[in-house]
C-alpha cells in the first residue's frame, strides 16, 4: 500500500507539472510586486540558446500553486531556525535584518569607496553653497536606525557615524547640516515604521519641524503649523522590507497627519497641473483593499519635479533635493514658501539637460535644502546634484 | 540538465520513469531511455551534444573493430589518447598555457572554451568500456541502441556515478521494475535532493562566509567553521546527487549500481575513507591506472611512483588547478604515511581518535581543494590558528550565519548513519512515518528551490 501511495505521489507530481502550463497563468505576483512568467513568454525563445529551458523553469516557479505560501514558509522557518539561537535580532535576507518587531536594512559598514563618495557629495554641497553666495543652503538627514550606535547592545553594531563625520566635514562653513535626533530605539518606533525604510508621518512631523526650526534662525517662516487631525488605519500597511522576506509579519496601522492652516496653492509635477483636491488624494491613496498596499500605495511615487506655488506667502522661495521621504510631508514644508520646488534626481529623465542655474534664476530662489536619507544622500548610485560648468 | 529543478522533479523524471513503466518492449524502453538522456543533455548543454553522440557511436565502432583486428593495442592506444587529449584540451589546455606563461613569462591567448558537461564522467566511462573490451572482461556491444544506453545514461551523465558496463548490460536486455524498486528508487532520490537542497545549499553559506572573506584577518573561529561546513557541503552535494542518480536509476530498473558513498567520514584510517568516498572513481583509478602501473605488487619505488601518479591524476582529474594537483598529492604522502608508519598505530587507538584523525585530515583536505589559490590556502592555513587564545564563541551567534546551525548540527549528525539507522528502525515499525517524512522533505526541497531558484551542484564543473 506505501508503495502505491508513492506511485500516485509520483504521478501527482507529474499532474501538477502539466497543468502549470494548462491552467489560467497568474500574470502578477503582489507579494513580489513583479510580473510572473507565464506561457505566454515561451513565444519567440530559443531553445538553442537556452532561453527555451530558462523560461519553462520560470513558468514553473511562477506559476506553482501556493507559491507565496511557500516564500513565506521558507521565511517562517528562517526565523524559526534562528530564534532557536535567539539573540535579539535576525538576519532574513541580504539587506533585512530584524529586531524585535521592526525590520531594518543591512548596518552601516566603513568602506573605502563609499566613504570617497560621500565625501564627494558633500563637497558638491558646499560647491553650490559657493556657486550661490546670496542663498542659504542646508542639509537635513531622516535618521535611520541602522546607522546609528543604539543596537551596540545586541550585538548589532554600525559604523554610520564615520560616513557622517566625512560628510559633514567636507560641507563648508556656509552650510548647516542637521538630522533627526533619535535618542532611542522606542522613540525610533514612533518615528519609522517597523516593516519599511520610511518615516512614519510622526517622524515626517518631527522632520518638518527640525526643517522649519533650522530655516528660521535665518528666515522668517513663521512657526511650524500644528497638527489638526490624525487619522489610523489598522493592519493594512506592509513595508519594502516586509517584503523581501514575504511579509511573514502581521500588517501594520498606517497613518496620516492633517495640519491646520496649510492654505490654497497650486501644484505641478513633471509640468503637469494637477488639482489641488487629487493632490490631497495623492497622499492618502485609495489602494486600502490591496492586502500588499505599499509606501507609494499610500503617499505617491517618486516624481522628478514638483512645484508648488503658495503666492505671496514667506516672500521666500526654496528649492528642494528630496528622496521619497519627502512624500509626507512635502505639502507641509512647501506651505511655507511662496514657491517650492522638490527635485528627485533618482528621477531626473536626462540628467544632461539638468540645469541648476535655470531654476536658480527662473525661480529666484532664496533657500537650498537638501533633505534625503543617509543611503540617497551618501552613497546610492545616482547623479547626485551637477553643477553647471 | 540539473535534478534540483522543478522541471526534472515535476515533469522530466516522472514522466520518463512512468513511460518506462508501462513500456514492456526492451527496444522501446531503451528507445525512451536515450531518447530522454539525449534531451537531458541537450536541455543543459545543446552545443556539445554532436560531439558527445559522436565519439558515442565511435567507441561503439571501435570496440566492435577491436576484437577484429590483429593492432588491438595499437587502437587502444589510440583510442586511449584521443579521449585523453578531448579532456585535456577541454579541461586543461588553459591551464597548461597559463602555467607556461607563468613560468616561462610568454603571452600565449588563452582559448577560455566552454567545459563541456560531464566530460570527466563522460571519458572515464567510455575508457572504461573500452579498456575492459580490450581485456576481454566484456564483450563489445553489438547494439548501438543499447551501447547509446550506457554511454548517454542521464542519471549519471553528468556527475557520476562512474558507470561500468557490466552493471548495466543485463538491464539492457531486459529489466522489469516492481512497484517496490519504483518507490524505494523515489525514496532514495528524495532523500538525496533533501541532502543537495536542504542541506548542501544552506551550509555553502556557512562555507562560503569564512571562504570568500578576507582571509588575511579570518579569525580561527570562522576558518573552522568555514572548513568544517565545507567538509559537510562537499559531501552533501556529492553523495546527494549520487544518491539522486542512483534512485533514478533503480526507478528505470538499472539495479545493480552500487553506492557511491558509503559515510566516508566514519573512516578510521584514510584509506578506508578513499574506499567510502566516490567509490567509482577511486575503483576506476584502482582498475585502470594502479593496478596496470603493477600496483602494490612491485619494488617500494616504483610503488611510491604508482601511488603519486594515482594520486596527481586523481588530484588533476578534480581541476586545472595547481591546488587540486596538491590536494591529490597530499592524499597520496598521507596514504604512504599510514602505509609505512601509521597504521599500525592507529590499529591501536581507540576508534574515536582514529575518528577524530580521519577527519582532520580531510578537513584540511578540503580546504586545500575550496582554496583558489595557494597563496588563499597559505592564508587560511594561518587562519586556523589566528588569535586561538581569543575564545569569543559569540562569533558563531552571527546574524548572517546562526539560522544554520540548525542545519549544521543536523549534517553533523547525518553524516555519519545515525540517521540512516533511525530512519530504518521507523520504518520496520511504520513505514508511513518515514515516507510522510520524505514527503515533507520533498515539501522542502521545492520550497528551497522556489525560494533560490537553482544552485548548480559542485561537482559539475568536473
Amino acid at each position: 500500500m506505501r508503495n502505491k501511495l508513492f506511485l500516485v505521489f509520483l504521478i501527482a507530481l507529474l499532474c501538477v507539472g502539466i497543468s502549470l502550463f494548462i491552467k489560467p497563468q497568474k500574470d502578477v505576483s503582489y507579494l513580489e510586486r513583479a510580473g510572473l512568467s507565464g506561457t505566454s513568454e515561451l513565444m519567440g525563445t530559443s531553445f538553442i540558446e537556452g532561453s527555451f529551458q530558462e523560461t519553462v523553469e520560470e513558468i514553473l516557479i511562477d506559476q506553482l500553486y501556493f507559491k507565496d505560501n511557500m516564500i513565506q514558509l521558507y521565511y517562517r522557518l528562517k526565523i524559526a531556525a534562528s530564534s532557536f539561537f535567539d539573540q535579539g535580532y535576525i538576519k532574513l535576507a541580504e539587506d533585512v535584518i530584524k529586531i524585535d518587531d521592526f525590520y531594518i536594512r543591512n548596518l552601516v559598514e566603513e568602506n573605502e569607496e563609499d566613504l570617497i563618495t560621500t565625501a564627494n557629495r558633500g563637497y558638491n554641497i558646499k560647491l553650490i553653497s559657493e556657486a550661490y553666495p546670496d542663498v542659504s543652503v542646508y542639509v537635513y538627514k531622516p535618521t535611520r536606525l541602522e546607522e546609528t550606535n543604539l543596537l551596540d547592545s545586541r550585538w548589532v553594531y554600525s559604523q554610520g557615524y564615520v560616513y557622517d563625520y566625512e560628510f559633514e566635514g567636507q560641507l563648508g562653513d556656509n552650510v548647516t547640516y542637521r538630522s533627526l535626533s533619535i535618542e532611542s530605539v522606542e522613540q525610533f518606533d514612533d518615528y519609522f515604521y517597523d516593516t519599511d525604510i520610511h518615516w512614519t508621518p510622526y517622524g515626517a512631523y518631527q522632520g518638518y519641524t527640525d526643517i522649519i526650526m533650522m530655516l528660521n534662525e535665518t528666515f522668517d517662516l513663521g512657526d511650524a503649523k500644528s497638527i489638526e487631525s490624525e487619522v489610523c488605519y489598522e493592519e493594512r500597511f506592509y513595508g519594502s522590507l516586509a517584503n523581501k522576506i514575504g511579509q511573514t509579519t502581521e500588517a501594520e496601522a498606517i497613518c496620516d497627519i492633517t495640519l491646520s492652516g496649510i492654505g490654497e496653492y497650486s501644484y505641478s509635477e513633471n509640468g503637469q497641473d494637477i488639482s489641488i483636491d487629487a493632490e490631497k488624494q495623492g497622499y492618502i491613496l485609495n489602494d486600502y483593499d490591496s492586502l500588499y498596499s505599499d509606501y507609494d500605495n499610500y503617499f505617491g511615487d517618486n516624481p522628478y519635479e514638483r512645484i508648488f506655488d503658495f503666492g505671496e506667502n514667506t516672500g521666500v522661495n526654496a528649492l528642494f533635493f528630496v528622496d521619497s521621504f519627502i512624500n509626507v510631508n512635502k505639502v507641509w514644508l512647501a506651505s511655507h514658501f511662496d514657491t517650492t520646488i522638490m527635485l528627485d534626481m533618482r528621477t531626473v529623465p536626462d540628467v544632461d539637460t539638468f540645469d541648476l542655474d535655470d531654476y536658480m534664476g527662473t525661480y529666484e530662489i532664496d533657500v537650498i535644502i537638501v533633505s534625503m536619507y543617509y543611503e540617497n544622500l551618501y552613497v546610492n548610485g545616482y547623479n547626485f546634484i551637477p553643477l553647471n560648468d | 540538465m540539473e535534478f534540483s529543478t522543478l522541471f526534472y522533479i515535476l515533469l522530466f523524471m516522472p514522466l520518463v520513469v512512468l513511460l518506462s513503466m508501462i513500456t514492456k518492449n526492451m527496444g522501446i524502453k531503451n528507445t525512451i531511455l536515450v531518447s530522454s538522456s539525449i534531451l537531458f543533455y541537450a536541455w543543459g548543454q545543446l552545443a556539445f551534444l554532436w560531439m558527445y553522440l559522436a565519439i558515442s557511436v565511435g567507441t561503439y565502432c571501435i570496440a566492435k573493430y577491436l576484437k577484429k583486428t590483429k593492432y588491438q593495442t595499437g587502437l587502444l592506444i589510440l583510442y586511449v589518447a584521443f579521449m585523453v587529449g578531448i579532456l585535456l584540451y577541454f579541461k586543461y589546455f588553459d591551464f597548461a598555457l597559463s602555467s607556461l606563461n607563468a613560468v616561462l613569462s610568454t603571452e600565449f591567448s588563452l582559448l577560455q572554451l566552454a567545459l563541456p558537461l560531464g566530460i570527466s564522467f563522460f571519458t572515464f566511462q567510455s575508457l572504461g568500456y573500452m579498456i575492459d573490451v580490450y581485456n576481454q572482461k566484456i564483450e563489445a556491444e553489438d547494439n548501438l541502441l543499447k551501447f547509446m544506453c550506457f554511454t548517454s545514461f542521464f542519471p549519471s551523465f553528468i556527475s557520476g556515478p562512474i558507470l561500468r558496463y557490466e552493471q548495466i548490460k543485463e538491464q539492457l536486455d531486459y529489466r522489469n521494475v516492481s512497484l517496490e524498486e519504483v518507490a524505494n528508487g523515489f525514496r532514495l532520490f528524495i532523500m538525496g535532493l533533501g541532502k543537495k537542497v536542504i542541506i548542501a545549499n544552506n551550509i555553502a553559506v556557512l562555507a562560503n562566509y569564512s571562504f570568500s572573506s578576507d582571509l588575511t584577518i579570518l579569525q580561527w573561529q570562522f576558518a573552522w567553521l568555514g572548513a568544517i561546513a565545507y567538509m559537510l557541503q562537499i559531501y552533501f552535494d556529492f553523495s546527494g546527487y549520487s544518491d539522486m542518480a542512483i534512485g533514478v536509476a533503480n526507478m528505470l530498473g538499472f539495479k545493480k549500481i552500487p553506492a557511491n558513498f558509503n559515510y566516508p567520514y566514519m573512516s578510521v584510517s584514510i584509506s578506508e575513507f578513499w574506499r567510502r568516498w566516490h567509490i567509482s572513481l577511486g575503483s576506476w583509478f584502482k582498475d585502470y591506472v594502479y593496478i596496470p602501473l603493477g600496483g602494490n605488487r612491485v619494488s617500494i619505488s616504483r610503488w611510491i611512483f604508482n601511488m603519486f601518479t594515482v594520486w596527481f591524476l586523481t588530484g588533476l582529474w578534480h581541476g586545472a588547478s595547481i591546488v587540486f594537483i596538491l590536494w591529490g598529492l597530499y592524499y597520496g604522502i598521507i596514504l604512504m604515511l599510514e602505509k609505512f608508519f601509521i597504521q599500525r598505530l592507529i590499529n591501536r587507538l581507540p576508534k574515536l581518535i582514529a575518528h577524530v584523525y580521519v577527519l582532520l585530515v580531510t578537513l584540511y583536505g578540503w580546504t586545500i581543494f575550496n582554496s583558489s589559490s595557494l597563496y588563499d590556502l597559505m592564508q587560511y592555513t594561518k587562519a586556523f590558528i589566528r588569535s586561538w587564545m581569543n575564545l569569543d564563541y559569540t562569533y558563531f551567534m552571527h546574524a548572517d550565519i546562526v539560522y544554520l546551525w540548525p542545519i549544521l548540527i543536523g549534517g553533523l549528525l547525518l553524516s555519519s548513519n545515525i540517521g540512516y539507522k533511525l530512519y530504518k528502525k521507523i520504518e520496520m515499525k511504520c513505514g508511513y512515518i518515514t515516507d510522510f517524512y520524505l514527503v515533507l522533505i520533498l515539501v522542502i526541497s521545492v520550497v528551497l528551490i522556489v525560494n533560490n531558484t537553482f544552485s548548480p551542484t559542485i561537482y559539475f564543473n568536473f
